[in-house]
């Protein structure tokens, strides 16, 4: 066997998967074409891979797994099995928990009761932030820590662009209210939405997502709002109106009524009454 | 069509069994059917895919909807599976595969050749290395890309190719000598 037929060979895999670039398949199809040797083995490996499609052809699952699965959680009673020659296992199991509960109550204790997740990057007017826990809300500034669980609030004359952490951003526009919940603490929204998100109490939001570590969704009393690598805008106008925009990726909107997928290509409106939203070609945002 | 893989979730994830039972219905058998090729019995597969979608439902807070939803599933039930021949070792031989595979619109001889076909391959995959067997099982029953594959498995596209070639080499000399 030649070099030329070692090199054919390893380039089986791709010229399969159609994957190989155009000169290295043109180069391994001339090669098959001259060397018998070749061709014979690459005639038994698309044998061998459609015998490997027919062996692993896809079965049905024999009874409703999926039902059992549900029934189990909403029981509660949903727990590994553990085999009992492996009860070690379950000691050993419950002595590294109490180590871990130790390790979480000093956390608890003595740990940050904030966590930064990223900073002013720039303001105009004069934005504020409350803190969780705090009375009243403090005016901030480029450069200042922004906290999970802050409430932002910029009035008629501010403007507020936040840095997070993982390089996403949020520029909050004039009379917007937010509260972050970046799902990292250990504290439930108020909102009752879990994933990670941006509750838009009031305004607009315009979001800019390098990663859902932070953030993957903006909540409104109408709906919420899903992200999947995505930069866009969305107004809470009022209880029966919101307004969303989307420039890159797309939207998953969710709400009571059921869901649409928004796309860029202007503005969708979401009407109180119907719920979902709706493309709105003659809207403008302001 | 009903809602996305990755809306139900999240929905999911905000404590909609509902949702969560539409996605673990819509993907019983195929997580049955990689458990079995991995594990080669019927009813370890079964118990695989109720732990499978059980511990899915766990980890819902670590799925990012950016991903696909099926390829983190399949890193799930990679994980279980991998778990379970684990604990097994290598003492057990299992012959079940093949009762899941009869199907009904052949004849009995037909099924029969075939069944003896089938069942020289899947004893050839079994045979494989887990390493080797989870990226073929993944690109030939599931149909995945080696770039899905890699994702499911959390290795690198170049590493899951370099294990379907030897896993393929493997294949073909071990289904010579079976032959």
């Amino acid at each position: 066997m030649s070099r030329d037929c070692d090199k054919a060979r390893t380039r089986f895999l791709a010229l399969e998967d159609a994957t190989l670039g155009t000169e290295d398949a043109t180069r391994v199809c001339a090669h098959l074409a001259e060397c018998g040797e070749c061709r014979r083995a690459w005639q038994e490996w698309q044998a061998d891979g459609r015998l490997l499609g027919e062996a692993l052809r896809p079965v049905e699952v024999p009874r409703d797994v999926a039902g059992a699965v549900v029934a189990q959680l909403r029981s509660g009673a949903a727990r590994p099995r553990i085999a009992v020659q492996r009860r070690w296992v379950l000691v050993g199991g419950l002595a590294a928990a109490a180590a871990v509960l130790l390790a979480l109550g000093a956390l608890l204790l003595f740990g940050k009761r904030y966590e930064q997740i990223g900073r002013v990057a720039s303001a105009e007017g004069q934005p504020l932030a409350r803190q969780r826990g705090a009375r009243y809300a403090s005016p901030i500034a480029p450069g200042a820590p922004i906290y999970d669980g802050d409430e932002l609030i910029a009035d008629g004359r501010s403007q507020l662009e936040v840095g997070i952490d993982d390089g996403s951003r949020l520029t909050m526009r004039q009379m917007t209210e937010l509260l972050l919940h970046s799902g990292q603490s250990r504290r439930r929204p108020d909102c009752g939405l879990e994933p990670p998100h941006v509750c838009l109490h009031e305004g607009e939001v315009v979001i800019d997502l390098k990663s859902t570590r932070r953030f993957c969704a903006v909540g409104t009393p109408l709906g919420t709002a899903f992200v999947r690598g995505t930069r866009f805008r969305m107004k809470y106008v009022n209880a029966s109106r919101a307004l969303l925009e989307v420039f890159e990726g797309e939207v998953i909107f969710s709400c009571p009524k059921g869901e649409a997928r928004v796309t860029p290509g202007g503005i969708w409106v979401v009407d109180g009454a119907e719920g979902i939203p709706k493309p709105a070609p003659d809207l403008t945002w302001n | 069509m009903g809602p996305s893989d990755e809306t139900l979730a999240l929905r999911s994830r905000q404590g909609d069994l509902a949702a969560f039972e539409a996605l673990a219905r819509r993907y019983q058998s195929r997580v049955y059917g990689y458990a079995l090729r991995i594990v080669g019995d019927i009813h370890e597969a079964e118990d695989l895919t109720q732990e499978s979608l059980l511990r899915a439902y766990r980890s819902l807070a670590r799925f990012d909807p950016t991903q696909r939803f099926v390829g983190w599933l399949f890193g799930i039930a990679a994980h279980v599976c991998r778990d379970c021949l684990r604990r097994r070792g290598r003492s057990r031989e299992h012959t079940s595969e093949a009762a899941a595979d009869a199907r009904s619109d052949r004849t009995p001889r037909d099924e029969a050749a075939d069944a003896e076909e089938r069942g020289r391959v899947q004893q050839a995959v079994r045979s494989l290395p887990i390493k080797y067997r989870e990226v073929i099982v993944l690109h030939y029953l599931e149909e995945m890309s080696y770039e899905e594959v890699a994702a499911s498995l959390g290795i690198r596209p170049d590493a899951a190719r370099r294990r379907a070639l030897r896993a393929r080499e493997m294949l073909r000399s071990r289904l010579s000598a079976l032959a």
